[in-house]
C-alpha cells in the first residue's frame, strides 16, 4: 500500500515548483565576433629623389625639388638634367588608411671621398587611403650645396615607413 | 549584445582576447619601411677655349662673286678655285669639364666680319657637333662657315667674332 505523508508531498511539490521556475530564468544569446584580415603592406620605390647636375658657385645655395618634381635652382647655381622627386607605391588592403612617415627629415649625400651635403626631406602625405588597394606618395627635398662644392656624384638614402591606422 | 555574450560566457571572452592579440601582432607585422635613394651630380665648370680661329684665307672677288665653304671637318669648297688661296680652316674649341658628362654646344647662326674701313661680310656658321661627351673631361668641337663675297667687295682684312655656348645636359 502506498501513501504519501504530508511532509513528502510537500517536498515533491517544491521540486515541481523548482522545475517550473527554472525555464523562465534560462537565456540564450547570440554574440558577434569579427576580424578583419589585412593584407601585408608592401612599399616599393618608384623614383629616386634626384637633383640633377649642379654647377656650384662661390657661395652656398640650395636646390629644391618639389613633390611635383619641379626644381628651384638657387642663386648662382647652374642646374642641368631633369630632376625628380622621390616616389613610392603602396599596396595593401583596399579602402584601408595607412600612415606615412619619414624616419628622418634629413639625409646625407656623400661622394665616398669625405665630401658631403645634407638634404632636408619632406612629404605632404601623412596618411593615404588605399583606393583600389594601392596608393602613391612623393617625397620632396632641398639640397644644401656648399660654396665651391667639390664635383662628383653624391648619393645617400632615407627611409619611409607605412603602417595601417 | 556582445557585452551580454561576454558576461555569460567567460571562455568566449578569453577567446576574443586571443583573437585581438593576434590581430595586433598581425598589424604590427604589416608595417613596412623602405629606403629611398637621393642623388646629385656636382659638375665642374665647363670651359671652352679657342684653339684655332675660323679662317677663310684670301679671296679674290675682283672679277666675280665667290662662295667659300669651310666645313667643320676641315674640307673646303670654293666656287671659283683660283680665287681662294691661303689657309682656310674651321674654328676649333677645346672643352674641359667633368669627366663622363655630356655637353651641348650651340653657336650663333651668323657672324659679321668687318674691315677697318667699315665694310662688312656675313658668314653663315656650321656647328660640327651639337653634343659631345667629355671623355676624361675633355672634348673638341669644330665650327665651320660659309662666306659669300660679292664681286667688287672692298679689299682689306675682315674680322669678326661669334659666340659659342657650351652647357651640361
Amino acid at each position: 500500500m502506498t501513501f504519501f505523508s504530508t511532509k513528502r508531498l510537500g517536498a515533491f511539490g517544491a521540486v515541481l515548483t523548482l522545475l517550473a521556475v527554472s525555464p523562465s530564468y534560462a537565456s540564450t544569446g547570440n554574440g558577434d565576433a569579427s576580424v578583419k584580415i589585412l593584407r601585408a603592406i608592401t612599399v616599393t620605390k618608384s623614383a629616386d629623389l634626384y637633383f640633377g647636375k649642379i654647377l656650384p658657385s662661390a657661395s652656398a645655395a640650395t636646390v629644391a625639388v618639389a613633390e611635383s618634381g619641379a626644381r628651384t635652382c638657387g642663386a648662382g647655381l647652374g642646374c642641368y638634367d631633369t630632376a625628380s622627386s622621390g616616389a613610392f607605391h603602396v599596396v595593401g588592403t583596399n579602402g584601408e588608411v595607412v600612415s606615412v612617415s619619414l624616419d628622418s627629415t634629413t639625409a646625407t649625400l656623400s661622394d665616398g671621398a669625405s665630401h658631403a651635403m645634407t638634404v632636408d626631406l619632406g612629404t605632404s602625405t601623412s596618411s593615404l587611403t588605399l583606393a583600389g588597394g594601392a596608393g602613391d606618395f612623393s617625397v620632396a627635398g632641398t639640397l644644401n650645396v656648399g660654396a665651391n662644392q667639390v664635383d662628383g656624384t653624391y648619393t645617400g638614402q632615407y627611409s619611409v615607413s607605412v603602417n595601417y591606422q | 549584445m556582445p557585452r551580454r555574450f561576454i558576461t555569460s560566457c567567460p571562455r568566449t571572452c578569453v577567446g576574443a582576447a586571443t583573437v585581438l592579440c593576434a590581430l595586433l601582432a598581425s598589424t604590427s607585422a604589416s608595417a613596412t619601411a623602405v629606403a629611398g635613394a637621393a642623388s646629385v651630380t656636382i659638375v665642374a665648370p665647363v670651359i671652352a677655349r679657342e684653339e684655332a680661329p675660323l679662317a677663310f684665307g684670301s679671296i679674290d672677288s675682283s672679277s666675280s662673286g665667290v662662295v667659300l665653304t669651310v666645313n667643320p671637318d676641315g674640307t673646303t669648297r670654293c666656287s671659283r678655285a683660283a680665287s681662294c688661296t691661303g689657309r682656310a680652316s674651321p674654328a676649333i674649341f677645346a672643352l674641359t669639364g667633368t669627366a663622363g658628362e655630356r655637353v651641348g654646344v650651340t653657336v650663333t647662326d651668323h657672324a659679321t666680319l668687318s674691315s677697318a674701313a667699315g665694310d662688312s661680310l656675313q658668314v653663315a656658321l656650321t656647328l660640327g657637333s651639337p653634343q659631345l661627351d667629355l671623355i676624361a673631361g675633355k672634348a673638341r668641337v669644330a665650327i665651320g662657315g660659309e662666306i659669300i663675297v660679292p664681286a667688287g667687295q672692298a679689299p682689306g682684312g675682315y674680322h669678326g667674332a661669334f659666340h659659342v655656348d657650351v652647357d651640361y645636359q
